[in-house]
Formats: C-alpha cells, sequence, structure tokens
C-alpha cells in the first residue's frame, strides 16, 4: 500500500547535522497491524513522518498506491494526509480550546465521507466525554480522542508515534485496544512507533530500528488481544 | 471550517485584553479619520451651500467712494455676472451696560434685502424697515458676546454725531461668517462687530449719499478672476480703490478655509499613527500567537489543512480585531463629527449645518485599516505556516544567544540585568518598533503642548513686548499730532504716542501688495518692532521697514528700492529704500519713522492711532473719557484682548489636549501591555524556574518589564525631538501672512508629555506584574514547553 526505498533522511539540529535514516526499505500493506520498535534515536519517528507526509525525504523514494510521492508539492502531500492518513501522537496534540467533539469534526469538516464525531466518539469510547475540553479530560482520554481524530475520516493508513508514551499501563492498555479495534472494524493499515516492545505482541508484524536502518522484520504467528499484553 | 472558526472566538477570547487595546488603536485611528473627514466634508458643504444660497461674491474691493453709475460700468466687465456697491465704514460703539470698548462695522443692505450679493439670513427678529434710519442688524456672534438681542440699543459715533439705533434682528452673512478685527487681524466677536442698516440711511449718515466704498462682483461660470481683478484695480484706482481680492483672499473665506484645512491635516496625520502603529503590535501579537500554536499548526496541518486555510484561521485574529477596532471607530467617528460640528457651529454661524458622511471615506479607512493590520501580520502568519510540520512538531530549538560586542559592558550587571539586557537586545526590530511607538505617543502629547506655548508667546510678545500700551485709541481720520500731546494731558495718562496708518500699494517690478505704512515715533516705547530674535529693533530715522513675510512675498530685501502708491489723500507715487526687516507677528506692514512719513506724504505730521500709558487704577476712567470724543472712532485694551484670545484659545485647546492625551495613553498602554503579555507567556517557565531558584517577585517584575522600561527610555527623547518637529510642521499651517508664531516649549509641556506616557506605561506594566504574581509554578514547570 504504501512504500519506501533507499530513504535517507538528514537534519541540522542548531549546527549538528544528524543523520536520523541511512537508506531503508519499508512496505505497509493493506489492513496489517505493524509495530516499529527501535531505542531513541533510531529513526522510527522520522519514517512515520515520511510515511504520512509530514517530512520530505532528503534522498530515495515514497509511493502510495503505485503513485509517486517522493518529490511532492505542499498541495499533493497535503491532499495525501488529508485523504488517506490518520495521525496519533504521543502528546496527543488536541486544539485547547476545542471540546472533545470540537477537535473531531475539525477533521471531519474537512474529510471528503467521514464518520460523524460522535460516531468516532462512540468507537473510542467516550461518547460521555464529548463536550469536555482537553483539560478536564485524562491523558488517556486525550489520547482517545486524538484516535478518534485520527479515524473519524476513515483513513486508510493510521500512524501512530508513542501512542502510549506518556499514558500507564492500565490506561495504556485501554488506548491499545481502541487502536486494536479500529483497525480490525475498519480495516485500517496502522504502524505504532514505540520504544515498548510489549507491544509488539499485538502487531501483525514487527520491525526493529537501529541507527537508522531496520534490523529486523519479523511476522508474529499469532496477534494478541491488547488485554493479554502487559508491561 | 466551521470547527477552525470555533477555535479562532475561543482564542480570541482568550486573548482579549491584548485585543482590545489593539482594536482600541485601530479605533482610534478610524475615528479620527472619520470624525476629521466627515467635519472637514461637513464644513464645506454647509459653507459652500450657504455660499451659493446667500450669492457670495468672487471680488472684493474696498474704496474711498465712487458713484453709484460706477457699479453699472463694472458690470459690463467680461464675465461678471453681477455686481453689488455698498457703503461700509467702521464705527466705535456705546453698548448699553457695557464698559469695554466695541467698535463695528456698519454695512449697507440693498433694498429689497436679497436683490444683491452676500445676501444677509435673519436668525432671530426681523429686517430693517425699508428707509429706517435708527433700526439695525447685527451679526450674530456679536449679538452672543456683546449680549445684544432685538430691543437692545445701541449708540455710534458717525462722522462726529452720536446716534442712537435700536436692533431688530440678528443675522449671518457669507461675507462676515468670521469678523476679524482690522487692528488685530484676528477673530475677536466680543469687540468687533457687523451692524447692518438701511442703504440709503448709512449714506445720508456718512454723506456718502449716490455713492458707494465697497463693491463685490459675482462672475460667470469660466471668468478669468485674475484678469477680472486687474480690470477692477484699473477702474477702481482713480476712486482710491485699495486693490480688490478674489474669494480666496477674502479675510472671512480665507479664515474658514484655514479651519477646513487643518482638518484635512488631522485627517491624515493621527490616524497614520494609530494604524501603525496597530500594525506593529498586531505583528507582534500574532508572532506569539503563532509562536505558542506552533505544534498546533503542525498538528492542524498533519491533519490535512493547508497551508492556505491556515493563514486565513491567523489572518482571522488580526481581521477581527481591525473588524471590532473600524466598528467602534466609525460609530465614535460619527460622534465626534457631530460632536466638532456644534463647537464649529459656535464659531462659524453657518445659517444652516449640513451633515456629510462620505461612506467612501470609511470604505477607505476600513481598507487603510485592514491593510495595516493584514500587512502588519503577515510576516508572522508566514513564518508560522510554512514550517514543515515533522519540524513545528518539535518544540521550538532554545532561541540561540551568543556572546556579542556587547558583553563586556554587561560583566558589570547583575545576571538578572543581563537577562534583560540581552533580550532586548536580540529583538532590535522589536525594540526599534516599540521605542518608535513610545516615541510617537510622547510625540502627540508634545505636539499639543506646541499650540499652548506657541500661542502663549504671542500673547506676550505681542502684548507685553510689541504692544505696551493700555489703551489704544483709533480716530476718525488722520488728524493734527498736537492731538497726541491733548491726549498726555488726560487725567491718568502718564505717556502718549501716535501712529499715523497710511494705506499703500507697495510694487517691487511685477509683485505687488495692498498694504499699510505706519508711521511711527522712532523713539516709541510703547508700540515697539521686533528684530530677528524676538529682540525689540530701532526703527531707522529714513527708509521703510517691512514685515519679513511682506519683504519675501515682494522679493525686497534690505537696501532695495520699493515703489510706494499711496492709496489716500493724492494717491502720489514714490521710491523708498527698504531700511531693514521686521519680525512682527501679526498681519503685513510696513513701517517708517513718523517724521520721514510726513515728509514723504508731504504734509503735516498728522496721526490715526493714539497709544496711552495710563496708570491701572485709571484706566476705566480714561476709556469713558476717549468714549465721549467724537473724533474717537474706536478704543481698544490690549489687556482685555490678550484675557479673551488666551480664554479663546484655551478653550479651544483644552480639548484638543485632552484627546491627545488619550490618544497617546492608548499607544503606550497598547505598547507596554501587549509586549509585557507576551514576554509573560514567553518566559513564564523561565520566571517559574527562577522563584524556584528562589528570586522575589520584585526580581521577576525586573526581568519581565526591564525591557519594557528601556523600550519606554530610550522612546522618551526621540518622541520630544519629533514632538517638536510635528509642533513646527503643524504651525507652518497657519498662513504666515496672518500670524507667525514662533515654535515655543516650556519645561511643563515637557514634563506633560514624558508623565502621560510614563504613567500609562506604568499602569500596564503594573497590570502585568500582577499576573506575573500569580503564575502558578507547578503548573507551568509541569507544562511541556
Amino acid at each position: 500500500m504504501i512504500s519506501v526505498r533507499h530513504l535517507v533522511k538528514t537534519y541540522r539540529m542548531g549546527e549538528v547535522e544528524v543523520s536520523a535514516l541511512r537508506g531503508l526499505d519499508f512496505d505497509l500493506h493493506g489492513g496489517e497491524f505493524v509495530v516499529i520498535l527501535g531505542p531513541s534515536g533510531s529513526g522510527k519517528s522520522t519514517l512515520l513522518n515520511i510515511l504520512g507526509g509530514l517530512d520530505a525525504p532528503t534522498s530515495g523514494s515514497l509511493s502510495w498506491a503505485g503513485r509517486d510521492l517522493s518529490n511532492p508539492s505542499e498541495e499533493v502531500l497535503t491532499r495525501f494526509r488529508r485523504e488517506h492518513i490518520g495521525f496519533v501522537f504521543q502528546f496527543y496534540n488536541l486544539i485547547p480550546s476545542l471540546t472533545a467533539r470540537e477537535n473531531i469534526a475539525l477533521v471531519a469538516d474537512i474529510a471528503t465521507a467521514p464518520m460523524t464525531p460522535d460516531d468516532a466518539l462512540t468507537l473510542v469510547g467516550l461518547s460521555d466525554r464529548r463536550d469536555h475540553f482537553p483539560s478536564q479530560l485524562s491523558g488517556g482520554e486525550q489520547q482517545r480522542v486524538a484516535i478518534a481524530r485520527a479515524v473519524v475520516k476513515k483513513p486508510e493508513i493510521l500512524l501512530c508515534d508513542e501512542p502510549t508514551g506518556a499514558l500507564d499501563a492500565q490506561t495504556g492498555r485501554v488506548v491499545l485496544d481502541v487502536l486494536d479495534t479500529v483497525n480490525r472494524q475498519l480495516g485500517t493499515s496502522t504502524a505504532v512507533v514505540t520504544h515498548n516492545a510489549a507491544i509488539s505482541r499485538m502487531a501483525d508484524r514487527v520491525v526493529t530500528m537501529a541507527d537508522g536502518r531496520i534490523a529486523s522484520d519479523t511476522v508474529n504467528a499469532h496477534r494478541q488481544r491488547p488485554a493479554e499484553v502487559s508491561w | 471550517m466551521t470547527t477552525l472558526r470555533r477555535k479562532l472566538g475561543r482564542d480570541l477570547w482568550r486573548l482579549r485584553h491584548q485585543g482590545v487595546t489593539i482594536a482600541i488603536l485601530v479605533g482610534c485611528g478610524i475615528a479620527s479619520f472619520v470624525a476629521a473627514v466627515a467635519a472637514s466634508a461637513s464644513l464645506r458643504a454647509s459653507r459652500d451651500t450657504f455660499y451659493a444660497s446667500a450669492r457670495f461674491g468672487d471680488v472684493f474691493d474696498h474704496l474711498q467712494h465712487a458713484p453709484r453709475a460706477m457699479v453699472d460700468r463694472l458690470s459690463d466687465l467680461p464675465g461678471v455676472a453681477a455686481v453689488d456697491g455698498r457703503i461700509t465704514d467702521d464705527y466705535r460703539l456705546d453698548v448699553d451696560g457695557s464698559a469695554q470698548p466695541v467698535a463695528a462695522r456698519f454695512v449697507s443692505l440693498p433694498w429689497p434685502a436679497d436683490a444683491g450679493l452676500n445676501q444677509i439670513r435673519i436668525r432671530a427678529g426681523r429686517l430693517v424697515q425699508p428707509g429706517s434710519a435708527d433700526e439695525v442688524v447685527i451679526s450674530e456672534a456679536f449679538s452672543e458676546a456683546a449680549g445684544l438681542a432685538p430691543g437692545s440699543h445701541i449708540t455710534a459715533v458717525i462722522n462726529e454725531r452720536r446716534a442712537q439705533f435700536r436692533v431688530v434682528g440678528v443675522a449671518v452673512s457669507p461675507d462676515f461668517l468670521l469678523v476679524t478685527v482690522p487692528r488685530t487681524g484676528l477673530p475677536d466677536a466680543n469687540h468687533f462687530g457687523i451692524v447692518w442698516m438701511d442703504g440709503d440711511a448709512l449714506a445720508k449718515a456718512t454723506d456718502l449719499d449716490g455713492a458707494f466704498n465697497d463693491v463685490t462682483l459675482q462672475l460667470a461660470a469660466g471668468a478669468d478672476v485674475e484678469e477680472t481683478i486687474r480690470r477692477v484695480d484699473q477702474m477702481l484706482e482713480p476712486y482710491g480703490g485699495l486693490g480688490a481680492v478674489g474669494r480666496a483672499d477674502q479675510a472671512s473665506a480665507k479664515f474658514l478655509e484655514q479651519k477646513i484645512l487643518q482638518l484635512d491635516r488631522l485627517a491624515t496625520s493621527l490616524p497614520l499613527i494609530f494604524l501603525g502603529v496597530a500594525a506593529f503590535l498586531l505583528n507582534v501579537l500574532l508572532s506569539r500567537i503563532v509562536g505558542a500554536q506552533r505544534e498546533q499548526i503542525a498538528t492542524l496541518k498533519a491533519l490535512g489543512y493547508r497551508t492556505r486555510e491556515l493563514a486565513l484561521h491567523y489572518l482571522g485574529f488580526a481581521a477581527v480585531i481591525c473588524a471590532a477596532g473600524v466598528a467602534v471607530g466609525i460609530g465614535l467617528g460619527i460622534l465626534a463629527a457631530h460632536a466638532m460640528l456644534a463647537v464649529y457651529a459656535q464659531y462659524f454661524k453657518f445659517p444652516g449645518f449640513v451633515f456629510r458622511f462620505q461612506p467612501s471615506a470609511i470604505v477607505g479607512a476600513t481598507v487603510v485599516a485592514f491593510a495595516a493590520g493584514i500587512g502588519g501580520t503577515l510576516f508572522a502568519v508566514r513564518k508560522a505556516v510554512t514550517v514543515p510540520p515533522a519540524e513545528a512538531m518539535h518544540p521550538e530549538p532554545p532561541a540561540s544567544y551568543r556572546p556579542t560586542f556587547f558583553d563586556r559592558w554587561y560583566r558589570a550587571f547583575s545576571p538578572v540585568m543581563r537577562m534583560v539586557l540581552r533580550d532586548a537586545q536580540r529583538q532590535p526590530v522589536r525594540l526599534v518598533l516599540s521605542a518608535g511607538s513610545i516615541a510617537l505617543a510622547t510625540a502627540i502629547v508634545l505636539s499639543g503642548g506646541v499650540f499652548t506655548d506657541s500661542i502663549n508667546t504671542v500673547l506676550h510678545l505681542q502684548f507685553e513686548v510689541a504692544h505696551r500700551e493700555q489703551i489704544a485709541a483709533t480716530l476718525d481720520q488722520a488728524r493734527p499730532w498736537e492731538a497726541v500731546s491733548d491726549a498726555s494731558h488726560l487725567p491718568g495718562v502718564t505717556n502718549a504716542e501716535g501712529e499715523r496708518v497710511v494705506p499703500v500699494r507697495l510694487r517691487a517690478g511685477p509683485r505687488g501688495r495692498t498694504t499699510a505704512i505706519l508711521g511711527l515715533q522712532p523713539d516709541a516705547d510703547m508700540h515697539r518692532l521686533l528684530g530677528a530674535n524676538t529682540r525689540p529693533l530701532m526703527l531707522p530715522s529714513e527708509g521703510l521697514s517691512l514685515s519679513r513675510v511682506l519683504a519675501d512675498s515682494l522679493g525686497l530685501r534690505a537696501g532695495d528700492d520699493v515703489e510706494v502708491d499711496v492709496l489716500e489723500g493724492d494717491r502720489r507715487m514714490v521710491h523708498v529704500p527698504v531700511a531693514s526687516l521686521v519680525d512682527d507677528l501679526l498681519g503685513l506692514s510696513g513701517y517708517m519713522d513718523a517724521r520721514a512719513l510726513s515728509e514723504m506724504l508731504d504734509e503735516a505730521p498728522r496721526v490715526n492711532v493714539i497709544m496711552l500709558a495710563v496708570a491701572a487704577p485709571d484706566i476705566d476712567a480714561v476709556t469713558n473719557r476717549l468714549n465721549a470724543l467724537p473724533s474717537v472712532a474706536s478704543v481698544s485694551r490690549p489687556d482685555l484682548d490678550r484675557g479673551l484670545v488666551r480664554a479663546e484659545v484655551a478653550s479651544e485647546l483644552s480639548v484638543l489636549s485632552l484627546m491627545l492625551d488619550l490618544f497617546a495613553g492608548a499607544i503606550a498602554v497598547g505598547v507596554v501591555y501587549n509586549n509585557a503579555r507576551i514576554a509573560l507567556e514567553t518566559r513564564s517557565r523561565n520566571l517559574a524556574t527562577m522563584r524556584i531558584l528562589g528570586f522575589t517577585r520584585g526580581e521577576l517584575g525586573a526581568v519581565l518589564l526591564g525591557e519594557q522600561a528601556i523600550h519606554v527610555v530610550s522612546g522618551i527623547p526621540v518622541g520630544l525631538f519629533l514632538g517638536r518637529a510635528i509642533g513646527r510642521l503643524t504651525l507652518s499651517s497657519v498662513d504666515p501672512e496672518l500670524l507667525r508664531v514662533p515654535l515655543t516649549l516650556t519645561a511643563p509641556s515637557y514634563v506633560a508629555a514624558v508623565s502621560v506616557v510614563v504613567l500609562a506605561a506604568l499602569a500596564s506594566a503594573l497590570l502585568v506584574r500582577r499576573r506575573s504574581d500569580r503564575l502558578d509554578l507547578v503548573a507551568v514547570l509541569k507544562a511541556r514547553d
């Protein structure tokens, strides 16, 4: 569905040049649930950002459904994100001045065939919190709102960057359960970046990254339910 | 997009205090623009309506006297549509119950009253009965100032005969909308008015039966004014014509036009300042908003929002603030325009005021306001929305501080001071713009002080340095110089000096000016001439001294020869050298030693005005004695004149000063409050850390407000210079041929300008300081940067 080849990304951080990705190949297939593992600085988030059209590769190619997106215009990237990608961030990134429902409506407003914000809230089990502002929600609730916001447009691909990174284990499991439900019910291809190896047991496939390259790529024989996962 | 709009609404509500301070500046700009434009347009419309309906003339001339047949000859001039010959002359009045010296210009009425040009409009009472010799109509401003109404009586001394008149009506006319006193050239309804009376009766009283001494011409459309003036001058020269003038130079019309031009100037300068400062503040505010919402912007982009949609969203902040300012500004502007017109109605006495409110001006002002707001915001928005989302998702890297040239000096300061200095130094553009805005605020207040101080200087120079007499008596005609010594013998009089006034036309090559030569005693102590630096000047015993402005307009310098056409007596023409230039303040005059003047005219010394030094307790008694003399046409008392001018100027300026103070306060509050709020938000983490490290609230206040203090302190001195410059520019709008105003600024004005700005800045700084005292340390530190 989406694939990258010979992907290289270098950043300038102030006065230092950092190589985040050093020529990697990766594919995300329709409907699969992939967990990308790796230590800090291994390039997981950079890969995710490039997959989601948030960042452009320094070199290498990116293609989606057979279309080349290696050197896309700003407009093409925006349309790609708007129509096909859902994002979930470690720190939720909800708009503080909008309620839970409004944060979701923000995306529904610009999507072509979205579900209703209320359906999305039901999907993540937060119908009763619809009129709460982010500051009135717990971390787990905020992340579930963020997931609802990501899936309301019914995206083909859901990209999650450390979705449980800021949450305790119990809340984290609730969030993972929502991601699992979305993947199974809507068939959304899901890539979850994490440094929490325990999560990998709920994936179809586990990719490990180290130093800007893919160190291993294994398929799980048995995909566990989030409730069975513990850390 | 509705959800994004909701976000805009909530964010704006959160920023309402800052938004309001900026909207106020936009509002001030729009209000001052709308008010000035509407008032100016309304004045013009009211004036033009009145001019047209009352058939205000196009060319005016005053002469000694000419037979009425000349009116028909003037009518035959090409391009002349109508001619009205009349009699006008100035006489001293005795007003029931008034001890003040009062004079009036008597003007003959045509019959029927609406037959001629410069028609009067009755405001109270009625017109005089045709042929009635004891009924008069008086001008409205005079009626109000002198407390005269239909039924009152006035006594005038005409040709040495006392005549009593009954006031039957109060009126206005287009040629005397603003009545200037002949001796000072300034409007003063308290001491000088217009009295209209039956034409035949006035002709009889002044021995001008079958003649006229004042003429107004109305021209057909497209007629050549200059050519007509030339021909009128030619035709009336034998009759003592003083030189015709067009409408632009007619005294009342000229004054009125000056006032309107001042309004026009106000309409452009003030709004520009406000909108400029508002644009700057919007930039500061929006930079802060987008800085704080960096991650939100990245998130929105990650969610699929387009750069354009986000740019519009953030420009919406500027648009809403501008729209609020414009809406309030237009409302206030219309109210202010009505208020201004109410003030002008007291002053200008149009029979009807037309309110003209041009929607096009509002559209223009709105466009300018939005352009300023959006322009000020665009840079900040562009910077924010073009950052790639992945980059924006990371917190902004810590601001890069590097050692600079200035650091060696900072060593002397405490770490807190070093923080303040480095922060100020790191944002030089903001420093310049903030200090610049403070400078403008200071300048606005100071420019108000320029008016007050300079007018006081004029009054001081005119009434304490140049004119030191207690009483000036203008005689009905030139009389032998012995009258001066007669006057000096009046009880209470300690000194008397004479002044001869001769109407002349001065010519230098192709240029000519109609004016008067004043013959003074060379050792005069009461009417002294001013030279450069406003020091009293010795009158040369030979030759002609000229007002510097008059000499400039004729292209003359000291030593040049000037042709003098005498406009009375034998109307001789002589050549006289220009002896010196005089820096007098009012009008255009020539000055000569009285003895040299009488030699030039080949006449025995004569006098028109007698100036008297009188001990204070005797002033009223001497005034009454003079009023009783038939040969005295009018009596003036400079002390009363000065008091009245001062009171009138003070009342007009106090409103203006208050407005300027409020405007300047709005700017200072807008700048300091917004900058300090933003400093608080962007540094809350640093400030909280410092509090935890043990710094006191006071020390934190220094960090927070130190930078604002630097802006204010560096802006004020610039503002003082700028205020002086604006003052000079404003004074230059006063026609120098009417009045030369030396630029003056006194210490209290400087203190006032600095105080207004410093107080406004302090008040807003304290508001922000209170906020910083309430900083929630734990919450600030727990939040992700």
